[in-house]
């Protein structure tokens, strides 16, 4: 089930009020309540995720069930060789199913290839269930948390299932630590009409990201990767610039409904994203963009490896294991390798120089607007994250290399190619009013949380967001990564 | 709690009070405009057609039938209801339209096609019956047209995405903008297009073309036949050209059997143009199964000539 259908309109608010009215109120008093209200999440988690395909239900329970026996048994372990043992079980485990429906195939391939042999019979072509990498991680985090004591087994399975297949980050994310989420489970949520009111502006920002920025930019953006070969230097541009703003409205679009979805069921989810594009260089980038899974694999890879506080040899191996990584967790693709490496080139001499951490606050704090200087090093980032975007959007390495040859060359100064057809005249105006709000937003965590104004003229703001999701919004359009 | 839900409820009133008010104008304003397929289905339910001569059919009707040249031949009042890409089904209501907001026709045609014996649309242009849903001859065939439960009951659901024409509403209905009809005269889409061939070759890229006939489509001109002659409006069956490209990978045995035994059941003249002597000259021809201009001209006034020897109209 999308967010942005009419299912997922109908879905949420019958969930909502038997969340509140039947499993809180009428149950209020009774021993089983908290179990029942979570048992009511896992089932309507299922059906939201079952809506797509029920099969892979069996999957999320595998999970589901493997990573709270492991928290188990490593609770219960005498020694810290057997706790281990557990822990490693469960990785292995997990990585496996990860492994056999994200990347065998990828890698039968390109063994094939290497080896010049036929990859007949060998492919499984199985359809990548929604999600998985996200789940699977969220799953990992306990499992190690566990492990590394910074959180107590569970006993309580309704809990942990919830935990696992809470659905609004279900499929995409945010991924999740046990510590923040699995405690929340195991206590009554309460109702605060504050956070519910926050959450549903959260919902309508993103689903405004997602259907009117991101939604649109697709119909340009597929057309010209469709047919890079042919396009002139200015429209690779303009379309590596819609994509750069459509994979941050698609991804953090999702974020933020997730995020405000939870808040509706009293749940605090993390942040996931930060206006990444306001950021100053490319190491405040990555503490902005997808900050559940960079923190992730910060906490669980990076660190554990040395981090940055080893040799300089081990800190550039650091720095490269890491974004390698990111970069495949996003797929079996030569391309999202590319992309992690190119990351890793423009993050390493940022650490290497201690620069790293230089920027921490949100720029231009306590003013309007930025400084010339400021300016410059968002606009730089933005150019360097875009030609990042090229490699992660591109089909093959060679496309992208085509592409970025592509824009330059003189054509850059020609007229870029305008498609009526898909709607890109009013484009540059709605990317204008996005960074505009987001910009004026950028210390809040809903930018259109408009507190100053008045009840009456909030509400005309939230209704303009609401006809422009009816203007330019497409029939329901999947997520980008739903794929991941 | 309760705050919350007073709220929430307060302004999903207020959506929605906007959504149906925007609904009603947009609408309103739409079922001005003169603008492609709208231009029809509005000179339908705005009364302004009182013909002589109805013409009914798919696409092909609308690319065949020149109303100008049988109106100057037959001195009659010509509308061409062909509606582009859509079966029978779509026809007989434009068909019941026309009944209820004119006057009762002289004489029908209903061209007879190789895909026209279906009862469900595939939703093309399905947005000229965005003004029409609580109409109630419309509003049986919106299902027939995939017209889905939000589009139906959901206020502006239907026009999401669509800005360009919620623009065209709101410009119709406060005297901004008018569209005018285009190239359409009368219903006769009136396109001087060359030969273009890629249309046919994807539609025999997997052998012959199937023709259609479902016995519903069948029963359902059967009905029309026997409500035309009860209320005593004559009825011609005209197959018009088609390139013989097209005709040659065309099974079709069917649809013409069903065709014919109608035609002899309820004795309505089937006038055979398929194979006219332009049907092998690419150059009047838009593609396997519309002619162009030039070869509307040919069809229609031999169409013409061959209706006055009928006897049917009286001018």
């Amino acid at each position: 089930m999308l967010f942005n259908s009419i299912q997922f309109a109908l879905f949420l608010p019958i969930v909502f009020l038997l969340y509140w009215w039947v499993f809180d109120r009428l149950m209020g008093k009774s021993k089983w309540q908290l179990t029942l209200q979570n048992a009511f999440i896992v089932v309507a988690s299922y059906v939201f995720y079952g809506w797509w395909d029920w099969r892979f239900l069996l999957l999320i329970a595998l999970t589901s069930f493997c990573s709270w026996g492991s928290g188990l048994l490593i609770g219960k372990s005498q020694t810290k060789q057997k706790a281990k043992l557990w822990m490693w079980l469960n990785i292995i485990l997990n990585i496996s199913i990860l492994a056999v429906f994200k990347y065998y195939d990828f890698f039968v391939a390109e063994f094939a290839r290497l080896f010049h042999c036929s990859t007949e019979g060998l492919l499984l072509k199985v359809i990548l269930p929604v999600g998985i990498s996200f789940y699977t991680f969220q799953a990992l985090s306990y499992t190690i948390d566990v492990y590394r004591g910074k959180i107590e087994p569970t006993k309580d399975i309704v809990a942990f299932f919830a935990f696992i297949a809470f659905f609004p980050q279900l499929v995409a994310g945010p991924i999740e630590r046990a510590t923040n989420l699995l405690p929340q489970f195991l206590k009554k949520r309460e109702f605060q009409y504050d956070t519910a009111a926050d959450g549903m502006r959260l919902m309508l920002w993103g689903l405004f990201k997602k259907i009117v920025v991101a939604d649109n930019c697709a119909l340009f953006v597929d057309q010209v990767f469709s047919n890079s070969a042919s396009q002139s230097g200015s429209t690779l541009l303009l379309a590596a610039i819609f994509f750069t703003f459509q994979i941050y409205c698609d991804f953090s679009g999702y974020s933020d409904i997730a995020i405000g979805t939870a808040k509706l069921f009293g749940i605090k989810l993390m942040r996931n994203f930060n206006v990444p594009y306001f950021s100053r260089n490319v190491a405040e980038f990555w503490r902005r963009w997808h900050i559940s899974l960079t923190t992730w694999f910060r906490d669980y890879i990076y660190i554990p490896m040395g981090g940055s506080r080893t040799s300089k040899a081990k800190v550039v191996r650091n720095v490269f294991v890491i974004f390698l990584l990111s970069g495949f967790w996003h797929g079996a693709n030569w391309t999202f390798i590319a992309w992690g490496a190119y990351h890793a080139v423009l993050f390493l001499p940022l650490i290497l120089l201690g620069r790293n951490r230089k920027f921490t606050d949100t720029v231009a704090e306590g003013r309007q607007l930025p400084s010339l200087k400021e300016l410059g090093q968002m606009l730089l980032t933005f150019v360097l994250a875009m030609i990042g975007w090229i490699l992660f959007r591109a089909e093959s390495i060679g496309q992208a290399w085509t592409y970025v040859c592509g824009i330059c060359n003189k054509s850059l100064f020609s007229m870029p190619w305008i498609d009526s057809a898909t709607y890109m005249l009013p484009m540059p105006l709605i990317l204008l009013m996005l960074v505009v709000i987001e910009w004026f937003g950028r210390n809040k965590e809903c930018p259109i949380k408009w507190e100053k104004a008045q009840k009456p003229l909030r509400w005309v703001l939230y209704v303009l967001l609401i006809v422009m999701i009816f203007a330019f919004g497409k029939p329901a359009e999947t997520f980008i990564y739903f794929q991941f | 709690m309760k705050r919350f839900l007073k709220n929430s409820a307060l302004f999903a009133l207020v959506v929605l009070v906007l959504a149906l008010l925007a609904d009603v104008l947009i609408s309103k304003g739409l079922r001005r405009t003169e603008r492609g397929h709208f231009y029809t289905m509005n000179a339908l339910m705005n009364k302004k057609m009182d013909a002589d001569l109805v013409i009914l059919g798919n696409s092909r009707a609308a690319a065949c039938y020149n109303p100008y040249i049988l109106d100057s031949i037959l001195h009659v009042n010509t509308r061409n209801l062909g509606v582009s890409a859509q079966p029978f089904g779509v026809s007989y209501l434009r068909w019941q339209l026309y009944q209820r907001n004119n006057k009762k026709p002289q004489l029908v045609i209903v061209n007879i096609d190789f895909r026209d014996l279906r009862i469900v649309s595939n939703g093309f242009e399905k947005e000229q019956y965005y003004p029409y849903m609580r109409d109630s001859l419309v509003k049986p065939y919106l299902d027939l047209y995939g017209f889905t439960w939000a589009e139906k009951y959901v206020p502006m659901y239907r026009y999401r995405g669509d800005y360009k024409l919620m623009g065209i509403g709101l410009g119709e209905l406060l005297h901004l903008h008018h569209d005018q009809k285009g190239h359409y005269y009368k219903g006769y889409a009136n396109e001087n297009s060359a030969w273009d061939g890629r249309n046919l070759d994807e539609m025999i890229k997997n052998g012959k073309i199937e023709g259609q006939c479902e016995p519903e489509a069948v029963a359902l001109l059967e009905r029309f036949l026997q409500e035309t002659r009860r209320d005593s409006i004559p009825v011609v069956f005209v197959y018009a050209p088609l390139h013989n490209l097209l005709k040659d990978n065309l099974e079709e045995t069917k649809a013409r059997k069903a065709y014919q035994d109608l035609s002899q059941h309820y004795d309505i003249p089937l006038l055979d143009f398929s194979t006219m002597e332009i049907s092998s000259d690419t150059s009047y021809f838009m593609n396997g199964h519309h002619v162009n201009q030039k070869g509307a001209e040919i069809f229609t006034t031999a169409l013409a000539h061959s209706l006055d020897t009928l006897n049917l109209l009286n001018p």
